[in-house]
């Protein structure tokens, strides 16, 4: 008998887009996924701190 | 040198924790042929590197003339050979669960079902939250010194500046961990005693950035906050580390449930001599931005006035 593994299981379980993209290859697209955000996420605080400057640079001017 | 060597030394570990955990091959799972419908495992498998695996295998009795598939872990190699074997089949046999031990010398992180490359998450994943604690940490440090009575301002403003980037580490680590669980565990989130724990530590520390904006007297908001701090981060220390370890209580996190998180089942020595690095460059550069913070912060205090 053939043995169904576990990865088509899961895909099985819930077949959505979601699933599809995370799953492939092994799930190094998560991996993928989770780097970008974190990227995202120190992106995000820079352009905050950006504009922090760009407020005290304002104020000095005046 | 003196004040920034641990800047150059946070983008160095981070860039070899990062290179390093994303280009470490992971160990081969479980190996496995399928014959015409029977099932066989190999004897010994070994490493040879990244892309090349080494696989023993006693051909068994009764094998069919059929094509061979070939199952390493999750990747399928279908029709990897022929076999002329005139056998009837033979009886299935069960591979068990454990991924065979790689050859020494060859460095790979282990492979574990249902996690399988999203292993090296624990290299980006985790880090956020040891962060976020030494982040917490650092600004209750500060609280206390700001409650001492010297320079309280001063050191107001830095326990500010390291709960307003803790907070942000806790949010990336909220996220990233969504993500992960729904490949893992199949949903962004679940009733698991750690994420409830997060969940209610970032509210707390959310309620520390409420307290203070409430509070217009800048000597007074230093007290209260600080008091507010020394709270807040027992709590942290009870939500994420005693809370979850408590033999009533079973989590998805491993290292939880009754037991510390270090032992050889949770983490595995290769995957340890990446994740320290990376611990210490992600702590570091949380540092570095709590530093940016607060020297921006008092810039803007002396512009104010």
């Amino acid at each position: 008998m053939n043995l169904p593994t576990l990865h088509t299981i899961l895909l099985q379980a819930a077949p959505s887009w979601l699933e599809h993209s995370l799953h492939g290859n092994g799930k190094i697209n998560v991996v993928v996924a989770v780097v970008g955000l974190i990227v995202l996420g120190l992106g995000l605080w820079m352009w905050r701190m950006d504009l922090r400057l760009k407020r005290m640079e304002e104020q000095q001017r005046k | 040198m003196k004040h920034w060597w641990w800047k150059i030394a946070a983008v160095v570990l981070l860039i070899v924790a990062s290179v390093a955990g994303l280009y470490v091959p992971l160990a081969p799972a479980l190996v496995r042929f399928t014959n015409g419908g029977d099932q066989f495992c190999p004897q010994r498998v070994e490493v040879v590197d990244a892309t090349h695996l080494k696989v023993f295998v006693e051909v068994p009795e009764g094998l069919r003339e059929a094509m061979t598939d070939l199952s390493v872990g999750y990747l399928r190699y279908a029709g990897a050979f022929y076999s002329k074997g005139g056998g009837e089949g033979f009886p299935a046999m069960d591979c068990g669960d454990e991924a065979p031990a790689p050859a020494s010398g060859a460095f790979v992180f282990p492979n574990r079902s249902i996690l399988y490359e999203s292993i090296r998450n624990l290299h980006f994943h985790v880090p956020m939250w040891f962060t976020m604690i030494a982040l917490m940490g650092l600004s209750v440090w500060h609280s206390i010194k700001a409650l001492g009575g010297t320079n309280v301002l001063e050191h107001d403003r830095t326990a500010l500046a390291a709960v307003d980037v803790g907070l942000w580490f806790c949010g990336l680590g909220l996220l990233t961990g969504a993500l992960w669980a729904r490949a893992t565990w199949g949903t962004f989130w679940t009733s698991d005693v750690k994420l409830n724990g997060a969940a209610v530590t970032a509210l707390i520390y959310l309620a520390y950035l409420v307290l203070r904006g409430s509070i217009t007297d800048a000597h007074k908001r230093a007290r209260l906050a600080g008091i507010y701090n020394i709270f807040a981060f027992t709590l942290l220390v009870l939500f994420l580390f005693v809370v979850p370890r408590l033999n009533a209580i079973d989590s998805l996190h491993p290292g939880n449930g009754g037991n510390s998180g270090f032992n050889d089942l949770d983490l595995d020595n290769r995957l340890r001599i990446i994740f320290y690095p990376a611990v210490m460059g992600w702590v570091l550069l949380g540092l570095w931005m709590a530093q940016l913070r607060t020297r921006t912060a008092r810039l803007a205090e002396q512009l104010d006035r």
